[in-house]
């Protein structure tokens, strides 16, 4: 296996770069495979460590700005819709389902690469930080456009047209229907309408909580601009040796992250089990619920049922014991799933009136 | 994102106390993203209530979590809105809203 020589003023760490026919590195063209740097290869063409030092900073100062764009554009939030992994690279995204393609906003010469995680949390379609304007052209029809501050926010807001835009029923202010890239919108004004999509809190923004958007799961969605073909070979293999050390780093996190939710979740499973009956734990171990009889104020009684899980998971059973409502209610969604059980078992018992008049009902039978 | 009750960690609320308050003291309960979170303070010593309630109202008062004064399981607990010296164990959720 040749070796190639790359001036440095740290050593790198061994790693192994995949190449393609044509790539250009020190020795000249070479064929499809692999290489690895070893730690004090021999320099071709040296560099000062001043002039390295210069240059490597400037390489961290492009990428913590690509790092902060990408940071205050945050808005892909859990849950958000975009089913299944794409990866998509090249100046267009073909590979999406989609009516024509549509050339993505350029990419600022810093980016090199951004990556939209969408972690597994499932819940409402959540987006923030997204302007859609709607601008009529006429008096009856116009098209829905979009306006991102950011770069990265663009070219999220693009991919997101077709998995997002085409399920787009209603707004507040005339329905849309959304098949290709652009969508007639019918509005009696000639206006500009511009909304703000902050958490799908406000009625007005009911159109992002379309009941097709809640069952959305683990989610990435990568964008490769095209600058990253025109590095030349020395920066590649700088940038692959830096993000192999990122992955790995991200990969550390993510680890500590498991261990730390297992043990909160065990923490709050603890407690919930400490707050139970001994038949109710019986009932958590076997069937992952626990049934609870509430006496009501009016004398009646009632038993709802609280399956494992944080929204929609208190059920009303009927006289057969069947689930005839379901409510959803919860606590903030970074707690553990058990301390929401805990959180509704405890508000249900000591205060039904105000559980009923929190939680979203939803009638799934005749009592 | 921030693991809820970070804030509360720094202030002294820890997830590893014992699950039950000794005979004496007073424990408050917090639901977190670490699971549970709790501090104790001794109810004999005046200074050390007044802490207590302090904390509580913070919480309660002004974060508008739910207080519910817990005994045994399998017991129901009972909502609370003021702080009970005498309660023993409280646990507290963070405010709830409908899904």
């Amino acid at each position: 296996m040749p070796t190639y020589g790359l001036a440095r003023a740290t050593p790198l760490p061994s790693v192994e770069v995949g190449l393609v026919d044509g790539d250009v590195l020190a020795g000249g063209p070479v064929r499809s495979g692999s290489i690895t740097i070893r730690d004090q290869v021999p320099p071709v063409e040296p560099v000062s460590v001043d002039e390295e030092r210069v240059r490597l900073a400037a390489s961290e100062a492009r990428m913590d700005a690509a790092r902060a764009d990408l940071e205050r554009s945050q808005l892909i939030q859990p849950g958000a819709f975009i089913q299944d992994v794409q990866t998509i690279s090249g100046p267009t995204y073909d590979g999406l389902d989609r009516g024509s393609a549509a050339q993505l906003p350029p990419a600022p010469p810093e980016i090199q690469s951004v990556e939209y995680e969408i972690e597994e949390d499932d819940y409402y379609g959540l987006v923030q930080n997204v302007r859609v304007t709607t601008t009529t052209t006429g008096t009856t029809t116009g098209t829905l456009s979009f306006a991102a501050e950011t770069w990265a926010t663009q070219v999220a807001m693009r991919i997101m047209q077709d998995r997002v835009f085409r399920q787009w029923v209603t707004s507040g202010s005339g329905s849309t229907n959304c098949l290709t890239s652009e969508w007639a919108i019918t509005n009696s004004a000639t206006t500009t309408n511009s909304y703000i999509i902050d958490q799908c809190t406000a009625a007005a923004n009911a159109v992002w909580r379309s009941a097709g958007w809640q069952q959305c799961n683990h989610t990435k969605v990568r964008w490769t601009p095209s600058v990253v073909a025109q590095e030349t070979p020395e920066q590649r293999v700088e940038r692959a040796a830096r993000e192999e050390l990122a992955r790995q780093a991200r990969e550390r996190d993510a680890a500590q992250r498991r261990v730390f939710m297992d043990t909160a979740k065990s923490r709050a499973r603890k407690l919930l089990l400490s707050m139970l009956n001994p038949m109710q734990q019986k009932q958590l171990d076997e069937k992952n619920y626990f049934d609870l009889t509430v006496f009501s104020k009016d004398g009646s009684q009632r038993v709802y049922r609280i399956e494992h899980g944080y929204a929609g998971n208190v059920k009303l059973l009927g006289a057969d014991g069947q689930p005839v409502k379901r409510y959803c209610i919860h606590a903030d969604s970074r707690l553990p799933n058990e301390d929401q059980m805990l959180a509704q078992k405890l508000l249900l018992e000591a205060n039904e009136e105000d559980f009923l008049r929190i939680a979203n009902m939803t009638q799934l039978r005749a009592a | 994102m921030d693991t809820l009750g970070t804030d509360l960690t720094k202030q002294g609320w820890s997830p590893d106390l014992p699950d039950q308050p000794e005979p004496g003291q007073i424990m408050i309960s917090v639901l977190s993203g670490y699971g549970d979170i709790k501090k104790v303070w001794n109810a004999a010593n005046r200074d050390e209530v007044e802490d207590a309630r302090r904390s509580f109202d913070e919480l309660v008062k002004k974060k508008k979590y739910l207080a519910f004064k817990v005994t045994a399981a399998g017991d129901k607990g009972e909502q609370i809105r003021e702080f009970d010296p005498e309660a023993g164990k409280m646990i507290l959720v963070p405010p709830v809203a409908g899904g």
